[in-house]
């Protein structure tokens, strides 16, 4: 049985999320080193949840299917101060379930406790 | 002077909403860029008033977000601190030019997913702020009588109608308070379009973020229910997916298409949605769909059970009446005289399991049920 890395609500993750099974997305990582807490979802960090925003997706990580869309968004000004890098990630179906949220080529990732940072690599 | 603003799309989320529109009191468009958060982790943002035409020119892509802050229409921007509550309160930011690190880079464009350059059901989406749906019906005559439009727009409610009925069917108690309301899979006609009739309709559905809107998922349900691809094994699997009155009623609209000779297509939209999404049905496609469909009529039966006094007997009519304890509504329904036999009204309580069908009524559109006995027993 599959251990949340965070602790998630009723019917969460939704019902219509998927396994990666192998999928290759993207994410920002700030000040160009890879941690853990890279791939932390905003619950964990102890943040606020924005109104609009469900409980649900607030305990996911953010992630982007393409290269360009994750590039595109250290053009924005809250990651243009921190020294945004992209980061390329490989999820297995033992890293959790994603599901594609709220916008075009943006999803949402419920991490497992097996996701390793070794499928991870910088791209500069 | 502070004013509170409210978020109505999210356009960029990461995290956080990065970019998002929001209206204010009297409906004035603002859109909002995340710049920063404080040492208390409050999200900080600012905002620029936009017309619907500005809107537009970023939305689609024509302005990049720089030019949106840069060259505002009224030099006026608004600081809102914080999101977690409805309604923010923003204060006036003081300065005529915004620095720097409130800026995004050159380039930052709002992305769609196609080149549609009928963009109409879109704009009525974003226009809205809901889902959009435009219904066109064509015969090729150059006109569509008045008593034939209407009825295939009360059959096309009647189908999201029942559609919404088995979504509340299969979700949480609490959802289906909050989202039960007719309101909420309801289609409203705001214009229309000339040559082959188009009816521009819109919804006000509820819903939260993400996209959970009750309306877009009664469209992406019918979506599926119509197939491109005419091979009888999808089209069964298709159709399978929708049993019941849901299934009832699109087999009314399938069989309308049939009779009337008429082409009938919709093509719907959501603000959060990636492209509209649109659906043909000709003459031949439904009178192939409804031949399959006739294969599988069982699956337009839903079964009902109803438990109580039973209040009115009629045996050579093969009526009867019962006073459902669960709802304290009496039904009437119709039954083989024989089944009927040895039941008794008053004081007795009985289980009837019941066939449950939906008829038109033409005139008011809105369905009535019938109940055909199957099995009786003592409780």
């Amino acid at each position: 049985m599959r251990e949340w890395f965070e602790e998630l609500g009723v019917n969460c993750p939704p019902a219509e999320a998927i396994q990666p099974d192998g999928k290759l997305l993207y994410r920002l990582v700030m000040g160009g080193q890879i941690s853990d807490k890279s791939f932390y979802s905003k619950r964990k960090e102890g943040a606020k949840k924005p109104y609009p925003v469900s409980e649900c997706i607030f305990s996911a990580v953010s992630l982007w299917d393409s290269f360009e869309q994750a590039k595109d968004l250290s053009l924005l000004p809250r990651f243009r101060k921190k020294g945004a890098i992209v980061c390329e990630l490989i999820l297995h179906n033992q890293d959790g379930l994603i599901a594609d949220t709220l916008s075009l080529g943006h999803w949402s990732w419920w991490r497992s406790n097996s996701f390793s940072l070794t499928s991870t690599r910088l791209i500069p | 002077m502070t004013q509170p603003i409210k978020i109505s799309q999210i356009l960029v989320y990461y995290d956080d909403p990065q970019v998002f529109v929001a209206t204010n009191l009297v409906g004035q468009r603002y859109i909002g860029l995340l710049v920063d958060e404080d040492e208390k982790q409050e999200l900080i943002y600012i905002c620029v008033p936009v017309s619907r035409q500005r809107f537009e020119d970023y939305y689609f892509g024509r302005i990049d977000l720089r030019t949106v802050f840069t060259y505002p229409e009224i030099s006026i921007w608004l600081i809102a601190k914080g999101i977690e509550n409805e309604w923010m309160e923003t204060t006036e930011f003081e300065g005529n030019d915004l620095p720097e690190d409130y800026l995004p880079e050159r380039g930052f464009y709002h992305k769609l997913a196609y080149n549609d350059r009928n963009q109409s059901v879109i704009r009525d989406s974003l226009e809205f702020n809901n889902v959009a749906l435009h219904l066109r019906l064509s015969n090729g005559n150059g006109g569509i009588e008045m008593g034939t439009l209407a009825e295939f727009s009360k059959s096309f409610q009647n189908l999201v109608r029942n559609v919404a009925k088995n979504v509340l069917m299969e979700e949480s108690q609490e959802f289906k308070h909050q989202y039960q309301r007719e309101e909420n899979y309801n289609l409203y006609a705001h214009s229309g379009g000339h040559g082959s009739f188009v009816l521009h309709l819109h919804s006000r559905s509820e819903g939260d973020f993400p996209g959970n809107v009750l309306m877009e998922r009664i469209l992406a349900i019918i979506d599926t229910l119509i197939v491109k691809d005419l091979e009888k094994e999808k089209v069964i699997e298709a159709l399978r997916t929708v049993k019941g009155h849901a299934l009832n009623s699109y087999k009314k609209i399938l069989e309308d298409i049939s009779s009337s000779g008429i082409t009938f297509e919709y093509e719907w939209h959501a603000p959060l949605k990636t492209k509209p999404s649109k659906r043909v049905i000709s003459t031949a496609y439904a009178k192939q769909v409804n031949d399959f469909l006739s294969e599988v009529e069982e699956l337009i039966y839903v079964e009902v059970s109803f438990e109580g006094t039973i209040t009115k007997i009629d045996l050579s009519k093969g009526a009867w009446s019962i006073l459902n304890e669960e709802d304290e509504i009496e039904y009437q329904g119709s039954a083989n005289p024989e089944h009927l036999a040895g039941i008794v009204s008053g004081t007795q309580r009985y289980r009837l399991v019941c066939q449950e069908s939906i008829e038109s009524v033409e005139i008011s559109g809105r369905e009535t049920k019938s109940y055909a006995l199957m099995t009786i027993s003592p409780v």
